[in-house]
């Protein structure tokens, strides 16, 4: 039993590699609605932040800060065309890519030489570092960096930095980040490690005090204001963590382990499915559909889609044995026609018809009670059938051949056997019933899930609907093995089967 | 027993063929909108030159022309709301004052059309998924049946909601996503009835005088598997239709200038007043809905000879 739950549960995982595999290519295949706009850098900028430059599923040879610092510092050694750009990325990478520039330094001749450390004089600007006019002297440029790195080389290391975070988070000194200013870039991934979103006025300064860091490094604005609230402060704090994901590989260096899992996480596929989970865990009161909103749109729309499966399954059965065991056919008839009817009204008529009726009512059970109408026909035509059904008949037979009544032999004897079969179909209810439940929400004014992707879909949250979208699948997968536990406990023939059908 | 003889029996079922030939007629209606009822000219001949279904333009040398039944389009307004029926207005007009009936007409289009495309790749596609699952029991059987069953609980509103989103037109997302959605039921019903219909005797028989596989399966089972296909086209269709009208009536649906059920029954959600706005579209949605169900369960019946019998119930069946 529990090797049947626990394989159930892991067919869940390539099941949702599957579903998010499909979504990504229907996005890839769509084209993007999103205009072109600048040229030259911002181009460049927003190719980066769609992952437009990487490949779909494998990236052999990710890009790290190591290899664009090669490949900018040789334009600039050059004196290529391009130099000019070059030398603007060699001052964005910073000094994340001081260990790879410098010591290549002495490969070169004294002109090119100068030309790179000449490129490398806004990061020493940056850094606050003394003597810094020596970085713009083309003279003395490549002195000044061959010196720093014979003397501050040490500081360079990730123990080093993830200290000075520390320090810098604890004390939140002018000091403390004067020593982080100095190693630049170097200190992102640190920050950005260290930086969570802040939930007290304690934590609020701690993330006021490193995004400041980040701000200085990256020469970027986005900083928590004195002013701001904690809904504030997160949202940059999830701005930071959305940037991270698109630029993470300007500041870091893939090796060993590393190397091989940017291999997968540097594609489009990787960054994109990053980027959702990221969207859907930082998602704040940045947008309408916020977890806080979700957290009570979803109640609502679980209440009437799953209470109206209760209901319509209790109704519905009980309609289903009253047909089956009726000996006239004008109950007969009236029963199915009720069902029919219920099935085929639509549910905003249904809704808008129930709220005339009892005025002032607009609440969930009212909801229930007409997503609940709207799904009688399936267990009420089941459990009839199910109680005409032959295996069935024999063991009624039986029962009256002993002396019972017609009602007490079908309700003793076909009743479980009948039920069993009409619970099976309930589990795949639910995907229906949701549509029904949307129109009831609509038409009541119920803030449930309805809304939302509504406003979603005008908004165009791609992110947000495809979490709905895997909610859903998880719901029902989880719904079809509970479904199954039950039967398999009601009725022990099945276990062997179920077992099988997994394997 | 074969499949025509299956299908003979359902044409006699009574409720199997009203909710056919209701079914059939609705789709006419969608199919010939513009012919019923339309603004513009079902065709004319103009300075010689002979036009059909020509766009409404300068009038000038019109030699011969035919007009629609009623001379109102979808999104024509009259300027009085809220009329009640006259004879110009069967239903009366709504509350931009288009014709009630006429709108009716076009929205049969809408949700008809959509539901017949989606139903018609769905049963195709589902077959051939079902197909390929039921012969290749090895892996690929197997793994088609997980991944039917994972995009079998995929909510379809969701789905169209999702495309909607990313790709904009309504009508295109309504098919796709719910295509998308539809196969899966069809591919898991084909291949649970290929494995119940393989063990029975003629199967065994055809296999035993040498018959391949891919014989047995189009000459033996395929003709039996055509109630089930024609009885879950219904049922998908009318959740085609179904959908369509939720989507409309969530504001989703398709872009203004056509009519919808869906739109007309939030109109009259918004109006409540005015109870025929309502009721009339609801009408005609259970009438389909309805029959799509009349159709699936004379089919059903007229394959199980058993349920056939017994609708008279258990009491049948005591000694």
């Amino acid at each position: 039993m529990l090797a049947l739950f626990v394989r159930r549960l892991l067919w869940l995982i390539p099941t949702l590699f599957a579903v998010s595999l499909l979504l990504f290519g229907l996005l890839s295949v769509l084209p993007d609605q999103r205009d072109r706009t600048g040229d030259g850098d911002a181009e460049a900028e927003s190719r980066r932040e769609r992952f437009l430059d990487l490949p779909y599923f494998v990236n052999p040879s990710p890009d790290d800060v190591a290899s664009r610092s090669a490949r900018a510092t040789r334009r600039i050694a050059e004196g290529h065309e391009d130099a000019e750009r070059a030398a603007r990325e060699l001052a964005r990478l910073g000094g994340a890519a001081l260990p790879y520039v410098i010591p290549s330094l002495d490969g070169f001749d004294p002109e090119r030489r100068a030309r790179v450390a000449l490129a490398l004089a806004p990061v020493a600007i940056r850094m606050g570092l003394p003597n810094r006019q020596d970085a713009t002297n083309p003279e003395r440029a490549a002195d000044f960096w061959t010196r720093f790195w014979a003397d501050r080389s040490v500081e360079f290391r990730p123990a080093t930095v993830r200290t000075g975070v520390e320090r810098l988070a604890r004390y939140r000194t002018a000091s403390r980040a004067a020593e982080l200013a100095q190693l630049d870039t170097f200190a992102v991934p640190a920050l950005i490690e260290r930086l969570e979103p802040p939930t007290s006025a304690a934590s609020l300064e701690v993330s006021r005090t490193l995004t400041e860091a980040l701000c200085h490094a990256t020469d970027s604005g986005d900083r928590i204001e004195p002013t701001a609230d904690l809904a504030e402060a997160r949202l940059v704090v999830a701005r930071w963590r959305r940037w991270w994901l698109v630029h993470e590989s300007d500041y870091v260096v893939f090796e060993g382990a590393g190397r091989a899992t940017a291999a997968v996480k540097e594609t489009r596929y990787g960054k994109w499915a990053a980027g959702v989970v990221l969207d859907l865990t930082i998602r704040e009161d940045s947008t309408d559909r916020s977890l806080e909103r979700l957290a009570r749109a979803v109640p609502i729309t679980l209440t009437l889609i799953f209470g109206g499966i209760a209901l319509a399954y209790v109704l519905g059965t009980s309609l289903g044995v009253a047909s089956a065991l009726s000996q006239r056919r004008g109950p007969k008839i009236a029963a199915t026609a009720t069902v029919v009817t219920m099935h085929a009204t639509p549910a905003a008529t249904m809704a808008v018809l129930l709220v005339a009726l009892s005025p002032g009512a607009k609440s969930v059970g009212l909801g229930v009670i007409v997503v609940g109408l709207g799904m009688l026909a399936s267990p009420a035509r089941h459990q009839r059938d199910a109680l005409s059904s032959l295996y069935i008949r024999d063991l009624v037979r039986a029962s009256r051949a002993r002396g019972a009544s017609l009602a007490r032999a079908v309700l003793t004897q076909g009743l479980r056997q009948s039920l069993l079969a009409t619970m099976a179909v309930a589990s795949v209810e639910p995907p229906a019933a949701l549509g029904a439940a949307f129109v009831t929400e609509q038409v009541l004014g119920l803030p449930g899930l309805g809304h939302l992707t509504v406003q979603a879909v005008a908004e165009r949250d791609v992110t947000f609907l495809m979490g709905l979208v895997v909610g859903a699948v998880l719901i029902a997968a989880l719904l079809l093995l509970v479904s199954d536990l039950i039967q398999s406990s009601l009725d022990p023939r099945l276990r062997g089967r179920l077992g099988s059908a997994v394997r | 027993m074969s499949g025509g003889g299956l299908l003979a029996r359902a044409g006699r079922s009574r409720r199997a063929t009203l909710g056919f030939a209701v079914l059939v007629s609705l789709a006419l209606v969608g199919l010939f909108a513009d012919v019923i009822t339309s603004d513009t000219p079902i065709a004319r001949r103009r300075a010689g030159v002979f036009e059909l279904f020509p766009k409404a333009g300068d009038a000038a040398d019109v030699s011969f022309e035919l007009r629609a039944a009623f001379d109102l389009g979808p999104s024509t307004t009259t300027g009085r709301a809220f009329e009640p029926p006259s004879r110009a207005h069967a239903l009366g007009t709504d509350a931009e004052g288009r014709d009630i009936l006429c709108r009716l007409v076009h929205g049969t289009r809408t949700a008809l059309g959509a539901g017949l495309v989606v139903a018609l790749l769905g049963v195709v596609g589902g077959s051939v998924a079902g197909a390929v699952a039921s012969q290749y029991t090895r892996r690929l059987g197997p793994t088609l049946e997980r991944i039917a069953q994972a995009v079998d609980a995929f909510p379809a509103i969701i789905v169209v909601a999702l495309l909607r989103a990313m790709e904009g037109s309504s009508t295109l997302s309504v098919v796709l996503g719910a295509t998308l959605v539809q196969w899966a039921s069809v591919a898991r019903l084909v291949r649970s009835e290929v494995h119940r219909l393989g063990a029975e005797d003629f199967v065994l028989a055809a296999r035993a005088l040498g018959a391949s596989r891919f014989r047995v399966f189009f000459r033996h089972l395929l003709p039996h598997l055509g109630p089930s296909l024609v009885s879950s086209a219904a049922l998908g269709l009318s959740a085609v239709v179904v959908l369509e009208t939720t989507l409309s009536f969530l504001g989703l649906g398709p872009p203004i200038h056509q009519a919808s059920w869906g739109e007309m029954l939030a109109e009259g959600a918004r109006h409540p007043e005015h109870v025929t706005l309502l009721l009339v579209p609801a009408g005609l949605l259970a009438i389909t809905v309805g029959s799509a169900y009349l159709v699936a369960e004379g089919l059903r019946e007229a394959q199980d000879p058993v349920a056939l019998r017994s609708r008279a119930g258990p009491s049948e069946i005591t000694p």
